[in-house]
């Protein structure tokens, strides 16, 4: 979605349009949410900060200015970030952890073919999410965006408020502690050995 | 290009966040340089491993709790408001912030105004003149305006004083006129008198025995 199209569905938000917001809601819904949980491994409090960042979105469309620079996406993710920083330094990261059981039935519906391979894939995600965790904050924002948002540089500088020497050292030092945590996997991940046939 | 140059870029050749000019010439590198082509393939290793991650999709309760929220928020905003101010934003502390400021200005300038005139009598004791001594004369009855005198440093200075001759009849209209033209005014005096300096206009005008002026700003009481 090119910038004038987000901007006069924002302005259309802005008048009371469902249906422009839930265009935009539809589009960046699992986006901003899969951000959100991947910084929080807990599933309601992700809810809950989706929600919020939404209603930012609700109450304040004129906040989001595409003269600005950036998408709609780094301004959601941005607003989301704000929540999921406030609600880490509140908390102190100490009950929000990684929720493995809930990891686990995070694949339960979708490969049920193959109990083998589906129980090898989810012992992996889990070791990966657990990595991922284990990240400091400011490092797992920055992975997250590049690795699975698939934010540019420029837009993580831009959502983290940073600088872009910031970003590519954090991202930097993110791989390689991911990458010492999960050599184990590295060469099978290449052939994608964990597909049992 | 050196293996150590070659190893910044790697990551960012991946990101696909390199200029082409120097795309090229990390990509010439790992042809030939099978260490840094092995730190390219985990780098691209582990980027394929982390998407191996997946996460279950927010409930459709979400959706629900996010919709309602919309419909709430739009049905408790008047369409007027909506319109005027849905379009941009003003913080609600700065828009407070700036009308307490347009007030407070107000009611400074409204205030000082008020406390700070006062009104000074120059009557006949205008001797000190700088030029040219103005004549009075005195039988005529004259219509005193009171000129507002805004005040610099310990000093006044009026800009005009007009003093408006009253209204004569026909038959005396041809001996003022030759009044006028004997008395032979200056197109404007300075008078001073005890620090007060008055710029007074005098063209087409006749001076007044009494001048009242007000002060607009405050001086010292002893310099009055």
């Amino acid at each position: 979605m090119n910038k004038i199209t987000e901007d006069n569905l924002i302005k259309k938000i802005a008048r009371g349009d469902e249906l422009a917001f839930n265009e935009i809601y539809s589009l960046y819904r699992n986006r901003v949410y899969g951000f959100i949980y991947r910084m929080t491994f807990n599933k309601t409090l992700a809810e809950d900060i989706t929600h919020e960042t939404f209603m930012v979105l609700i109450q304040h469309p004129a906040r989001y200015r595409t003269e600005r620079g950036g998408s709609l996406l780094t301004f959601l993710c941005a607003v989301a970030r704000r929540q999921v920083m406030n609600h880490l330094r509140r908390k102190h990261n100490s009950d929000v952890g990684f929720d493995e059981v809930e990891n686990f039935d995070a694949l339960e519906d979708e490969t049920k073919d193959n109990p083998l391979s589906n129980l090898l894939n989810q012992e992996l995600a889990a070791q990966i999410d657990a990595c991922v965790t284990a990240l400091p904050p400011l490092q797992r924002e920055v992975i997250v965006l590049r690795e699975y948002e698939e934010l540019s540089y420029e837009e993580i500088a831009r959502v983290t408020e940073s600088e872009l020497g910031s970003v590519k050292a954090r991202l930097h030092r993110a791989r390689q502690t991911l990458a010492k945590q999960l050599a184990v996997y590295i060469a099978s991940a290449k052939d994608k050995c964990y597909e049992v046939h | 290009m050196k293996c150590i140059e070659n190893k910044k870029n790697i990551e960012a050749l991946n990101d696909n966040e390199l200029d082409d000019a120097l795309k090229d010439a990390v990509e010439h590198h790992l042809q030939v340089c099978s260490v840094c082509r092995e730190l390219k393939e985990q780098a691209s290793s582990l980027s394929t491993l982390l998407q191996m991650s997946q996460i279950r999709l927010p409930s459709t309760a979400l959706d629900r709790r996010i919709m309602k929220s919309f419909r709430q928020q739009h049905e408790s905003v008047p369409v007027w408001r909506r319109i005027i101010l849905g379009t941009f934003a003003v913080p609600k502390p700065a828009f407070a912030a700036l009308l307490i400021l347009a007030l407070a200005g107000f009611l400074t300038a409204f205030q000082l105004g008020k406390i700070y005139s006062t009104s000074i009598s120059i009557s006949e004791q205008l001797g000190e003149t700088t030029e040219a001594p103005i004549s009075m004369p005195s039988k005529t009855e004259v219509q005193t305006v009171v000129v507002e005198v805004p005040v610099i440093k310990e000093k006044i200075v009026t800009r005009t004083i007009y003093v408006r001759q009253p209204q004569i009849n026909k038959n005396e209209k041809s001996k003022s006129l030759d009044v006028l033209r004997q008395s032979d005014l200056p197109l404007s005096s300075v008078v001073a008198n005890n620090g007060y300096f008055t710029d007074v206009s005098l063209k087409g005008f006749q001076p007044s025995a009494e001048i009242n002026a007000k002060i607009i700003k405050g001086v010292k009481e002893d310099e009055k």
